[in-house]
């Protein structure tokens, strides 16, 4: 084994490493960019220093905001005043809010819970106090319907087993 | 002996990069519905993984430069005619 096949093995071997990362990320950037049509919208609005909300229905919130789990959300991100940053760090949100300008974001929360919101550009005084909540809460089932994960585990557990065999 | 070495590798390096590339390329439309968190924590673990890779080939191929060039290796004694004379 010479030296110039050492040098191409070398060569050939990082460019396809960076090449497959390159487009791994171009990959999921592309499904970041597009969020699916069912989408629900959510408008997103910072100003110094407390955050916004507003639903489809016309439904507003402050400093607190309730999402379904399951449900994917369009965020449509805009500021008042000064630049912010809309993050919600458990569901890798961040997207900067620009006075004048509309960002998007997309997300669909997978776990309910509470989580925390926070602005992530430094934007005056009280930046640091610029934080709300995310409550992501079950879906409600359609009437009829009954979510076994509502069902208490004693009575999931006395359900009879049906053997395959 | 079979396929030597270098042809295989000048053969399955491109393979592989062509492979990624297509396979990005005809994925499945955007629009898909994803966990972000899942599809972004993995990107970055791999991309970890690509980087400590290519970190390690790198210093590889240094260490590998330094030991077989060094000085003291009877391959390098005298390497031109004028070496060694003065």
């Amino acid at each position: 084994m010479g030296h110039s096949t050492v040098e191409w093995v070398y060569v050939g071997v990082v460019v396809a490493l960076l090449i497959y990362i390159g487009a791994s990320a171009w990959d999921v950037e592309r499904f970041l960019d597009h969020p699916p049509k069912d989408a629900k919208v959510v408008k997103v609005t910072g100003q110094q220093w407390f955050w916004t909300f507003e639903h489809e229905d016309g439904k507003k919130e402050l400093g607190e905001l309730h999402l379904v789990k399951g449900v994917p959300y369009v965020f449509e991100i805009t500021s008042r005043d000064v630049n912010h940053s809309f993050n919600i760090p458990d569901l890798t949100v961040l997207m900067d809010a620009v006075p004048g300008r509309i960002n998007h974001m997309w997300v669909m929360p997978d776990a309910s819970g509470e989580y925390l919101i926070q602005c992530r550009e430094y934007c005056g005084f009280s930046h640091y106090q610029m934080r709300a909540k995310l409550f992501v809460e079950e879906a409600i089932p359609v009437s009829g319907e009954t979510e076994v994960s509502n069902i208490p585990v004693s009575v999931q557990e006395a359900k009879p087993v049906i053997a395959n065999n | 002996m079979g396929i030597p070495l270098r042809q295989a590798l000048l053969v399955a390096i491109p393979l592989v990069v062509m492979f990624s590339i297509l396979q990005a390329a005809f994925a499945q439309e955007a629009g898909k519905v994803i966990i972000n968190r899942v599809e972004v924590w993995g990107l970055f673990y791999k991309g970890m993984v690509i980087a400590f890779t290519i970190g390690a080939i790198v210093m590889g191929v240094i260490a590998y430069v330094v030991f077989r060039f060094r000085e003291s290796n009877p391959k390098n004694a005298s390497r031109t005619s004028m070496e060694g004379r003065h």
